[in-house]
């Protein structure tokens, strides 16, 4: 059914309607039709954020390519609104259509953090629909779910029928397209999610279980018959040629990124140690400057946005940035077109590179050294020096910036009081830096602006840290207290993460399929939206804990070398032997490098999914300019 | 649609790279369209005529610009017509001072068309029309309907318009005018923005209301 009308006749009682209203331009409107594949794309957050999310805006387009498909779009209520919908019985529904997602075939989930999952579980219920998949009906739209935190789907196995392993434009056409086969042959629901379940990236939590030891481990996974024991994430193969957006949704409303948004490459191999994506997403596939001009070219034409924010994990290791930065400035610039870059590295080249696109405005550059040492930076494999954040913040201060922002991590393996007091003090000398260069400066500056940040680690599946304790939260305190009390004065701006909420990440990160509970009960309580800082309440998760006898710390302790993880079903092409040597690697303080810029590091990927790098250019970056 | 003012300029600047227009930009380290725009329209407002000001490098014919412009908007953002002016007339803000709102009314007890003009002659009559504005982040303060509204009439069973005072002179909202209304007249059920629609804003010359492209307007 539709509301339009009676949403539209309420939308004015609460805050920002234009977040429930759609109507945007590039918004793409199918007729609605017996012979069409109906899917709904939710994003667990609200407007403004989801409508940032490159991936959905991805899939949007290529769904709604489809003759004999269409796509649309919901977005996770505000409180308000969720009091509205739920006052008036308005079921939730997409911004395209009006549509109840009850109408749908399919509502399809983006999992981009795990502080969102309470809203996946609201956004269900608002469509009227059962939470648990196993209570669902025959005919209710199935929920599917994928993303950048899919590869640990077990703590949402309750709740969906299929997830989706690794980079969906690879096979989300031959899904939805199979799917609609097997429908249209009138199967039962459980016979066609087993049939699915054998298309690669596939995965049916239904058909798996865990098995646990009497200590709470878990000791065994077991797959229903006939089902495959490991599901293999899925790949892009060549970038440069793989579907991209250029008819952008262009959002009335301020939204996070509100410019056309072109991915210059997919993966990294910097190998960070804490890092999940750049494990998750190897290997690095690159899109060729021609082709980014041309994308580019055309999504400026279709949305009207004045900027072009290039991104991926690690912009500034795209292996011909240089040329690339220089030749988008050229073509862009005559008609007030800015480039902005994403994720600056630290060091001086970043800073050279930022300085060719920001020629106008200097707001502030953010780095991110991790962590306060050189022995921690070693562990973590930052392979960041000391000479390098020096020679980064110099030669920023020197170019105009005036503020500066540092991210660091607390928590980090290994890490002891020294470490944190290196934060404090690098944070200290690159204030005392830009206040020297300030001084001697002709020209005038303004008042220089250190901002530390910092947030907890989480260890993450599929890291070589997975294995870790996480930090307890009377340490985590600790460690605040030492850097609240040693980054004073002037100039200086700390800023920190709620604990009790890195914790809650903590546990649903490692977590396995028991979780499901205490999530529903923590979403029965009143749970939503955790990652807004004034919507988390932990007492209720507390108790959620409590009601189900599962204690947080058997989720954040260390974990032996031999055991099962409750994540190992899923294969995302590096070995655990892999990420079990650099996990001892980094006990040892040794560093690993770049395949991009140095030997093969071992990591298998390439082998084991039979794909390869795909560079543009040498990595040198001494273009003639 | 609910679009506040500052997402339809931004959707105008959007719309005008679109279009490939050769918009004149501002100078300084942070150039902008060359643009200007009429008095803000309430978030939830349907309007019928509202105003920009757009300066341009080179000579497009009105109805070539309206057709590129229709061409690359919204569906419920259209451009009706364009005139080319003198660079160095008023701005928009200085010329347009008036704005006439239709509100549509339901009420408990529906009274009869007759009954409805002379509840609306009754309220004109009045010596002063006293309502409280509430206002964001500021203390309410009580302000006088009565000497902001230049005309009123019913137009229709339950269709009434006013025309009021807007710009730097002062404003009326119509949320305002219904509940001042609401007052007098308790039968008068609770307001929505969707039962207002702005017909248009207008230069007051004192004698009659003209659109700031009028030749009286432009031409002095």
């Amino acid at each position: 059914m539709q509301f339009k009308r009676k949403i539209n006749e309420n939308l004015y009682k609460i805050s920002s309607p234009e977040r429930y209203t759609g109507n945007e331009w590039n918004i793409i409107q199918k007729k609605w039709t017996d012979d069409k594949l109906k899917v709904a794309l939710a994003f667990p957050d609200v407007y403004e954020i989801g409508m940032s999310h490159l991936g959905l805006k991805i899939l949007y387009h290529l769904i709604n390519k489809e003759e004999d498909m269409l796509a649309e779009r919901v977005y996770a209520p505000w409180a308000d609104m969720e009091e509205l919908l739920r006052k008036e019985s308005i079921p939730l529904y997409t911004l395209e259509s009006y549509h109840e997602i009850k109408d749908l075939d399919i509502l399809g989930f983006t999992l981009q953090y795990e502080m969102s999952y309470t809203n996946i579980l609201n956004m269900i219920d608002l469509s009227g629909l059962e939470l648990l998949a196993a209570d669902r009906e025959e005919n209710d739209p199935l929920i599917i779910a994928g993303g950048a935190t899919v590869f640990n789907p077990e703590p949402l196995a309750e709740f969906i029928d299929l997830f989706f392993i690794g980079e969906a434009e690879a096979i989300i056409i031959d899904l939805l397209r199979e799917y609609k086969n097997l429908k249209n042959l009138g199967l039962k629901k459980d016979v066609i999610l087993k049939k699915l379940n054998k298309l690669p990236g596939i995965y049916v939590p239904a058909l798996y279980q865990e098995i646990y030891n009497d200590d709470g481990s878990i000791k065994e996974l077991i797959a229903a018959d006939g089902c495959k024991a490991t599901i293999k994430k899925q790949v892009v193969k060549n970038l440069d040629q793989s579907f991209y957006p250029v008819d952008f949704i262009v959002p009335y409303r301020d939204t996070v990124h509100e410019r056309v948004v072109l991915e210059i490459s997919r993966g990294c191999t910097r190998s960070c140690r804490f890092c999940a994506a750049g494990m998750a997403y190897r290997p690095v596939r690159e899109r060729s400057i021609p082709k980014l001009i041309d994308l580019a070219e055309k999504a400026l034409k279709s949305t009207g946005y004045d900027e072009i924010s290039l991104t991926s994990l690690s912009t500034m290791d795209y292996t011909a940035a240089k040329e690339l930065v220089k030749t988008m400035s050229d073509h862009f610039s005559d008609r007030k077109i800015s480039v902005s870059l994403s994720s600056l590295r630290v060091d001086k080249f970043s800073v050279e590179l930022a300085e060719e696109v920001h020629k106008v405005r200097k707001t502030g550059l953010t780095f991110a050294p991790e962590a306060g040492t050189q022995r921690l930076r070693d562990v973590i494999n930052k392979n960041v020096t000391e000479e390098d954040i020096f020679q980064a913040a110099s030669s920023a201060f020197k170019n105009g910036w005036s503020k500066i922002k540092l991210y660091f991590m607390i928590g980090l393996p290994t890490e002891t009081m020294d470490d944190i007091a290196g934060i404090a003090k690098l944070a200290k000398d690159i204030r005392d830096l830009g206040q020297k260069i300030r001084r001697n400066s002709k020209k005038r500056m303004r008042r220089i602006e250190v901002s530390v940040s910092v947030s907890t680690f989480v260890p993450k599946v599929f890291t070589p840290f997975q294995w870790v304790k996480m930090d307890d939260i009377a340490t985590i305190i600790k460690k605040h207290d030492y850097l609240r009390e040693n980054i004073v004065g002037r100039g200086f701006n700390f800023s920190w993460n709620d604990p009790q909420l890195s914790k809650l990440e903590g546990v649903i990160a490692r977590g396995d399929r028991r979780l499901s509970k205490v999530i529903r009960s923590a979403w029965e309580k009143g749970s939503r939206f955790e990652g807004w800082y004034e919507c988390f309440d932990s007492d209720l998760w507390e108790e959620a804990f409590a009601e189900h006898n599962i204690s947080p710390a058997d989720y954040l302790r260390k974990r032996s070398e031999s055991e099962i993880f409750a994540w190992e079903k899923i294969d995302i092409g590096i070995p655990k032997k892999f990420l079990l040597a650099e996990y001892k690697k980094a006990k040892l303080e040794e560093l690993t490098q770049d395949c991009r810029f140095d030997n093969c590091q071992g990591c298998a990927i390439c082998g084991n999914f039979a794909v390869k790098l795909e560079l543009v250019g040498d990595g040198k970056n001494d273009v003639q300019s | 649609m609910y679009i506040s003012h500052l997402e339809v300029i931004k959707t105008l600047r959007r719309i005008f790279r679109r279009a490939e227009l050769p918009v004149a930009f501002s100078q300084g380290y942070n150039p902008r369209i060359n643009l200007a725009v009429g008095p803000p329209l309430a978030v939830g407002l349907i309007s019928q005529g509202e105003y920009f000001d757009l300066e341009l490098t080179a000579e497009i014919l009105p109805a070539e610009l309206i057709k590129r412009l229709n061409k690359v908007s919204p569906t419920d953002l259209k451009f009706i017509k364009a005139v080319q002016i003198a660079d160095n007339i008023k701005s928009l803000s200085s010329l347009l001072d008036t704005a006439i709102y239709q509100i549509t009314f339901s009420y408990s007890n529906s009274p009869s068309l007759a009954e409805e003009k002379e509840m609306l002659a009754d309220f004109m009559n009045s010596k002063e029309i006293m309502i409280i504005r509430h206002r964001r982040k500021k203390s309410d303060r009580e302000i006088d309907l009565k000497q902001r509204i230049f005309a009123a009439e019913v137009l229709s069973a339950g269709k009434w318009e006013f025309s009021v005072v807007t710009g730097s002179r002062g404003n009326v909202r119509p949320e305002e005018l219904h509940r001042a209304l609401q007052n007098k007249y308790p039968e008068i059920k609770d307001f929505s923005p969707l039962q207002v629609v702005r017909e248009g804003v207008y230069v007051n010359t004192g004698k009659e209301f003209y659109p700031p492209y009028a030749e009286k307007i432009i031409g002095s």
